[in-house]
């Protein structure tokens, strides 16, 4: 069966380059565009994994990484932070709320970052 | 009565000698001024009292009650205003000052009639003391709300300040509440109340006590005040002794002496007005650069959040391009034609110049901000060498040139270390693209060994070398040696700096060695094994 990711980017030009590739890849690819938009469509959908962009209109990535520890159903999806906002600080915040890597975007092809997704649910 | 005479005595000539001393040292200052009318009122005050328990008769006892009480009025205003002016309070408390000064006057005219001091009686051991006229209680109660204000405001000021000024208001507090309760030991026996006045030598206590917040924090320069005191106290003794000479040989030897300690103390006073002057430019120096510092540091987070907003602008349109273009060179949007591969893989490799201009752009501003942080893990750095070799292959293919990596056998494996695996894969495959970009033709070779108990990675090419000039600034950021900017037009000269920051960062250290110009270089980087 298909893995189900949930793309969480503002950007509508990167979201749908990014489905291009994960659909290409055989993935079943949701998007939202904003941090509450986000954690409905987790709740909803239950992703087996998050790509999530750290920069959002209103709330933050960091907002949706709290809020997801904060709800045991589905505090357990990993998540890989994937951002052009390459901020020390930033970075730390979200380790520490416990995702699997920091990705900075414009280093990785959709390729590679697909590659590294299908590492993650190995 | 003896005690109580040498008690206004000592009262008298302490504030005279330090009212009189601080006015001259600076007649302008208003805290000056302040001060030295504050002690005149204390002096009067005191002097009249000198002449209180020896007094001869009725008459001269309450004459020099009249007197002191002259100055007594006086004490707890012109005490609040030098407080007000002192605290930076003036302007806000002009009006009780102004009333303050109003009451103070109006009492003053009234001291010599019997609404003040009604008559002169004997009590206790005294045979002499006030009676209390109607206004003499009004006076009482100014002077205790004037007193008790000041010691408010002083108390407020305390519990707000901070550093050298707090231990000087706790210095004047504790000097006022001495000074003020041993003072009030005069006003017991008005209302019949047997205490004598024990504590009026308090005063003099309250005066060493300001004095010496003065002389520790500098409030009025009374350090040099003290030493023109003392050198002009030794001056008169000498001149007196000189004037007392008998012979020609005393006048001359005492003449020469006082000359001598003339000269010795000029240089004393300077010396030590010298010294003052340092302190306090020290002083006005480090709180200037206190502020400065806690600018630049606001200045400092302003410009790293700027630089991180602003390449994450930046990088955003150049992902969509880097993707785009890769998914197209994968053929996810279907074949393409021979022909547009080519220039499809240009707008390729152009965008991942810029990429990776402001990835070093950013990475020099944080190295030079002190914020690039590091994420020391136990790595293999031959499996970091092996992807780089992996990553650069095609790029030597493209150019004819051979990348020889002579990986150690399995057996002799070398051992993990503790380094950042992505500063140190940024640096290795800098290095490496860098003898690629700058060899034609020939081969570049990349091994690794133990040296010294240093890890040591030796990146050696055949191709375009350097002088001895070149290496001593390959290093230094924006530079690029001669033959850089004839066979690569690309970079504009930060990796290599980068490189060198990350490796010192990591402990180690980075150089370049070459035989000349077309003879090749050979690059190492040395790496400390045991780093925690």
């Amino acid at each position: 069966m298909a893995k189900k990711i949930l793309i969480v980017e503002d950007e509508k030009i990167l979201v749908e380059m990014y489905r291009d590739k994960f659909t290409q890849a055989g993935f079943k690819v949701i998007s939202a565009m904003e941090a509450k938009e986000g954690l409905t469509s987790v709740k909803k959908e239950r992703p087996d994994l998050i790509l999530l962009d750290i920069l959002l209109p209103n709330e933050s990535g960091i907002y949706f990484l709290s809020q997801l520890k904060k709800d045991s159903e589905i505090a357990s999806i990993p998540v890989v932070a994937f951002s052009n906002f390459d901020d020390p600080e930033t970075k730390a915040q979200a380790k520490k709320l416990g995702v699997k890597e920091y990705v900075i975007k414009t280093n990785y092809t959709p390729q590679e970052v697909v590659e590294k997704v299908k590492n993650y649910l190995r | 009565m003896l005690f109580y005479a040498l008690t206004g005595l000592i009262n008298a000539i302490t504030s005279t000698f330090l009212g009189f001393f601080v006015y001259f040292k600076n007649r302008k200052s208003k805290i000056n001024q302040l001060f030295a009318l504050f002690c005149l009122s204390v002096a009067v005050w005191s002097y009249a009292y000198y002449f209180w328990p020896g007094a001869a008769d009725k008459k001269i006892a309450l004459l020099s009650f009249q007197l002191l009480h002259i100055g007594a009025i006086f004490i707890p205003i012109v005490y609040l205003h030098f407080i007000l002016v002192w605290l930076n309070l003036y302007k806000e408390k002009k009006a009780i000052l102004k009333l303050g000064y109003l009451a103070s006057f109006i009492l003053s005219c009234f001291v010599f009639t019997p609404l003040f001091i009604k008559d002169m009686v004997p009590k206790l051991s005294f045979k002499y003391w006030g009676e209390p006229g109607i206004l003499y209680h009004f006076f009482l109660f100014i002077f205790l709300t004037y007193a008790f204000y000041a010691f408010y405001l002083l108390l407020k000021a305390y519990q707000k300040s901070l550093g050298t000024r707090r231990k000087q208001i706790k210095y004047i507090l504790i000097g006022t509440a001495i000074g003020y309760i041993g003072g009030a030991t005069n006003y017991f026996l008005w209302y019949n109340i047997p205490i004598p006045p024990v504590g009026n030598w308090s005063v003099t206590l309250y005066l060493i006590i300001v004095a010496y917040a003065i002389v520790k924090y500098h409030l009025m320069e009374i350090r040099v005040v003290l030493t023109q005191l003392l050198v002009g106290v030794i001056a008169i003794l000498l001149l007196f002794q000189f004037l007392a000479s008998e012979t020609l040989f005393e006048y001359i030897w005492k003449g020469a002496l006082l000359v001598a300690f003339l000269i010795f103390g000029w240089f004393l006073i300077k010396s030590v007005l010298l010294e003052i002057r340092s302190r306090e430019r020290f002083q006005e120096l480090t709180i200037k650069l206190k502020k400065a510092y806690k600018e630049l540091e606001r200045l400092d987070k302003a410009k790293s959040e700027f630089i991180s907003i602003a390449s994450h602008q930046l990088r955003t349109p150049l992902t969509a391009i880097k993707g785009y273009i890769s998914m197209i060179l994968e053929g996810v949007y279907g074949q393409m034609s021979k022909k547009i591969k080519k220039p499809m893989e240009n707008v390729y490799k152009s965008n991942e110049r810029l990429i990776k201009l402001i990835n070093d752009l950013l990475s020099v501003s944080r190295i030079e901000s002190g914020r690039m942080e590091m994420d020391f893990q136990m790595v293999l750095p031959s499996e970091i060498i092996t992807s780089c070799v992996e990553e650069l292959k095609i790029q030597a293919k493209n150019k004819k040139i051979g990348l020889k990596w002579e990986e150690p056998p399995k057996q002799e494996a070398l051992p993990r270390i503790s380094i950042d695996r992505d500063k140190m894969r940024q640096v290795i495959l800098n290095i490496i693209d860098n003898a690629i970009k700058y060899t034609e033709g020939g081969e570049v070779r990349i091994k690794c060994q133990i040296v010294d108990d240093k890890y040591r990675i030796v990146i050696s090419d055949t191709g375009a070398g350097m002088t001895k000039e070149e290496a001593s600034y390959l290093f230094e950021s924006f530079s690029r040696g001669k033959a850089g900017t004839e066979l690569c037009a690309e970079g504009v000269g930060l990796g290599l700096y980068i490189a060198k920051k990350f490796v010192e960062m990591h402990g180690g250290k980075i150089w370049a060695t070459s035989l000349g110009k077309g003879k090749g270089s050979t690059f190492y980087i040395e790496l400390p094994i045991k780093i925690k």
